[in-house]
């Protein structure tokens, strides 16, 4: 910048960022250490005062019967809805990616849940698993299976959130597959056709580790969607039955603002800041280090 | 070699991918097919068993019924006005810390874009106890206001905007800012409108997000007058799922079917506005 001074370009540039900072700093960065003050307090909502417990309440969620179910629901959840969503879409994304004919319509297909929202999502599949007019069971009974109670049974409960997560999530990670399956060098896939590989080991050696930063993005943005779920399961089961489906997320919600323990929930919250951010920070430098890496 | 037989295996193997994909297109599609199919029966025939693909007597009725059992425009007119709001601040506070980021060399720029990408990586759980006492305490609790003040920021568009204002060529701000124009109208008048692609895909980007949100509208709102479409529809399900599930699915359809419209309308600009950040900030 010949024309401007230094200290004129500097003041106009915090001019221009002035707003987004200032509200950043109200809604975001304000609240999240207002966040971790508060779980050192036990929160009055009448009076609205601060009551300081020390780490009490993070004692009090270490030794819980109902947190450490949360947890287990968490992990239980992440289990089956990760390798669901990233396997599923990567092998529909490499379907696509050979389709000649038809392609636009048959994304969209997997695409439109991406549009929608969980509450949505969770709308779309209740009826469908309906114990005894649900089309799921139905169709199961075609097969001569007696379907359970999907949403009432602690067993299945989880599988039923879990099918109605990964079908709204495979298409976000179809895009992110697709757009690195686009960029998989044709000339490495044809030297590799000429040498006789076959289509599985062209996939293994070729397409696979060309497409390995992408799948590792899709497979940590599946799990941090999966730590953060809540509408869907707040819609199919109330986080029941018998706290099969009670997420953190869902934990927090009814801790805070269904029991008015507004400190405790924010405990909840900073356990929750530390696990997704160290979950994104790990994939940060990952990334940062495939990106540096000579493929 | 295999050389002459080029054409055949590509040919298989592309018929080959189509027809295996046909089965989970067809599964994918169903629930939102079924959920119009069930919005059109008679009651009798939604608990029908064996269920019944398609309505034998397709019928009006659960839309009027719906329409008399919640305030569904309501619900609608509330989120547009929610997600409207938020592309909106968002957009404008994007575009000028963007163009601060990328066009302005400046003590501190490198702290600032470091925060801007740290703030990418906040939850926003972590926010909500704090926001939502703000609301209580402000008296903005139940208002629209509520629903758009905390997300007034994007440290995704601010990100987005960041990288695709630095690819603009440089020489055109010369051109401007040399004649003495100010950086305000070179902002508005040369760099927007050369990177509209962008600017839109972050906007779709930004409403379609809003218009999804649940857990924080959920808190935000207590009155029914104030529900969004995500948090109203939810109603139909604890309150209604023993008596119709005709009328249940003909809500989840009024208030559905316009977030699908607007997905498919919109489906080039929303990829590319989640491939760019993804290729950019995370891979």
């Amino acid at each position: 910048m010949s024309e401007n001074s230094t200290s004129d370009a500097t003041r106009s540039a915090w001019l221009f960022l002035a707003p987004a900072l200032i509200l950043m700093f109200i809604f975001t960065v304000a609240p999240a250490m207002f966040s971790l003050l508060l779980s050192f307090h036990d929160f009055k909502p009448f009076s609205f005062t601060l009551v300081p417990v020390g780490l009490d309440q993070y004692m009090e969620l270490a030794g819980s019967e109902d947190y450490r179910t949360s947890l287990m629901a968490t992990l239980r959840f992440a289990a089956l809805v990760v390798p669901g969503a990233v396997l599923g879409s990567l092998a529909v994304a490499v379907l696509l990616d050979q389709m000649p004919f038809f392609r636009s319509i048959f994304r969209t297909i997997f695409l439109i849940p991406v549009g929608i929202s969980p509450a949505m999502a969770a709308m779309l599949w209740v009826f469908l698993f309906n114990p005894t007019s649900g089309f799921l069971n139905y169709l199961l009974s075609t097969a001569g299976i007696a379907g359970p109670a999907w949403l009432s049974d602690p067993d299945w409960a989880p599988f039923a959130v879990s099918l109605t997560t990964v079908w709204k999530e495979v298409g976000f990670n179809i895009i992110f597959l697709m757009a690195a399956l686009a960029q998989v060098p044709v000339e490495l896939q044809e030297a590799a056709w000429m040498d006789g590989a076959n289509s599985f080991r062209r996939f293994w050696h070729i397409t696979l580790p060309s497409i390995s930063p992408a799948m590792f993005f899709v497979t940590v943005v599946s799990v941090i969607h999966a730590f953060e779920s809540f509408g869907q399961i707040h819609i199919l089961t109330r986080g029941g039955p018998a706290g099969s489906t009670g997420v953190l997320v869902y934990q927090l919600f009814r801790d805070g603002f269904e029991n008015s323990r507004l400190g405790l929930a924010a405990a909840e919250a900073v356990i929750l800041f530390v696990i997704i951010g160290g979950v994104t920070l790990v994939q940060f430098m990952v990334a940062r280090y495939l990106k540096g890496s000579p493929q | 070699m295999r050389k002459g037989t080029n054409g055949l295996p590509v040919f298989s193997s592309r018929l080959l991918a189509t027809c295996l994909l046909l089965v989970p297109a067809v599964l994918h599609g169903f629930p939102i097919f079924y959920m119009l199919s069930v919005s059109f029966k008679e009651a009798a025939e939604a608990y029908k068993f064996p269920p019944s693909l398609l309505p034998s007597h397709p019928v009006l009725t659960n839309y009027s019924d719906a329409l008399n059992a919640a305030p569904l425009w309501q619900f609608m007119l509330n989120s547009l006005i929610a997600a409207l709001g938020i592309t909106a601040i968002q957009m404008l506070t994007s575009i000028l810390a963007a163009y601060a980021l990328a066009r302005i060399e400046f003590k501190g720029r490198k702290i600032v874009l470091g925060f801007v990408v740290a703030m990418l990586m906040v939850p926003s759980e972590i926010t909500i106890v704090p926001n939502y006492l703000m609301m209580v305490r402000t008296g903005l609790i139940d208002t629209h206001l509520a629903l758009i003040a905390p997300f007034s920021a994007s440290a995704f568009g601010i990100f987005l905007l960041y990288q695709f204002f630095s690819g603009v060529p440089r020489e055109l701000e010369e051109a401007a800012i040399v004649d003495g124009a100010s950086r305000m109208r070179f902002l508005f008048q040369i760099l927007v409108p050369v990177s509209m692609p962008a600017i839109v895909a972050f906007g779709v980007f930004a409403f379609v997000s809003a218009w999804n949100q649940y857990l924080w509208p959920l808190v935000v709102t207590q009155s029914t007058a104030m529900r969004t479409v995500q948090v109203g529809v939810g109603m139909f399900r604890s309150e209604q799922e023993a008596t119709s599930w005709g009328m249940v699915m003909a809500a989840t359809s009024i208030l559905v079917l316009p977030s699908i419209a607007l997905f498919i309308a919109t489906q080039k600009q929303f990829v590319r506005g989640l491939v760019s950040s993804g290729a950019g900030v995370k891979g």
